[in-house]
């Protein structure tokens, strides 16, 4: 990867952040957002999620889907973010170690 | 004391846990390959965890620079309804002024405001307690750094499932009982779908836009 790619990339990233960090402010100025536009913007940044972790879950290793249903179980279970997600990469480190499937 | 630093001081135990996050950023990331100046400048500039997570399948082969932004935009797309909670309490403010605080809005400091009645008081958190997310979420990033340096291969160490278990347990947290469903499930399944039918990473826009299409029209009955 050349720098001018990390540099443009970095640029673009910046700007669609920027752009959502400015966007509900601004557009209250002038007509308050819908609630339909509400609840598609809503679905969007939760189900967009789901997308990202779909093929993983399909084309990970037995280790990766364990730790996976492990995070999720603990999360579930205790609400502590950050515990869930040791938790889940200690499961899958241990099951390609003891068991490699 | 200023109310700003107050808003700072009042996210310090938050900023603890955007340090984990941040350790599980850089380590990710250096699985991943990237540069670290690249890690570094996601984590400076963009400043926003998950989109940084999302990017990484993206930063590897030819980039898809239009990929990048709409994944990134649909991501950060919660902001957009932080912003407009948000805007009735700086819309006497300046333009500029509004920018600035803006900018470093996070979700931690935007969820404290929540219960915060003072006006004053809710834009010194989102804004002292912005830049406290911003320097813990460096710190964190480059510990992460040099920790996933030192480590070096870090796939049998379970490392390379990291970043999807942070989008599992973000799932997790959004997950709103049984009007999520739908939405959820339509969404992996389009992603999924698109996923085998075309090359490239548009499978995750794909699914977002399915999910937010869903969320909306299930709400009209």
């Amino acid at each position: 990867m050349t720098t001018q790619v990390m540099i443009l990339g970095v640029a673009v990233m910046t700007l669609a952040t920027v752009l959502t960090r400015i966007l509900g402010v601004w557009a209250m100025r002038f007509v308050p957002l819908t609630p339909r536009v509400k609840r598609f913007l809503t679905g969007m940044a939760n189900t967009v999620l789901v997308a990202l972790v779909a093929p993983y879950a399909w084309e990970g290793d037995w280790a990766m889907r364990l730790g996976l249903v492990g995070a999720v179980a603990i999360m579930a279970a205790t609400r502590k973010t950050v515990l869930a997600m040791i938790l889940g990469v200690l499961i899958t480190a241990l099951v390609r170690v003891l068991l490699p499937l | 004391m200023s109310p700003w630093l107050q808003g700072a001081i009042r996210m310090g135990p938050v900023g603890a846990m955007v340090i984990a996050f941040g350790i599980a950023w850089g380590v990710a990331a250096k699985e991943a390959g990237l540069s670290d100046g690249l890690i570094y400048a996601l984590s400076g500039v963009v400043f926003a965890g998950a989109s940084q997570f999302a990017s990484l399948e993206l930063w590897s082969g030819q980039m898809d620079y239009l990929a990048l932004f709409l994944i990134t935009f649909a991501v950060n797309a919660r902001h957009i309804l932080m912003g407009t909670t948000f805007y009735l309490d700086i819309q006497h403010q300046s333009p500029l002024r509004q920018l600035m605080s803006v900018l470093v809005m996070t979700d931690a400091p935007y969820a404290m405001m929540q219960s915060e009645p003072d006006r004053v008081r809710r834009i010194a958190l989102i804004v002292g307690g912005g830049w406290m997310i911003w320097l813990t979420w460096m710190l964190g990033t480059a510990i992460g750094v040099v920790f996933g340096s030192v480590l070096g291969d870090t796939r049998a160490l379970g490392f390379d499932a990291l970043m999807p278990i942070f989008f599992s347990v973000m799932l997790v947290s959004v997950f709103k009982g049984r009007s999520s469903w739908l939405p959820f499930v339509g969404a992996a399944l389009a992603s999924m779908l698109w996923y085998f039918t075309f090359p490239g990473n548009w499978h995750v826009i794909a699914g977002a836009l399915v999910g937010g299409f869903l969320n909306m029209i299930q709400g009209e009955s």
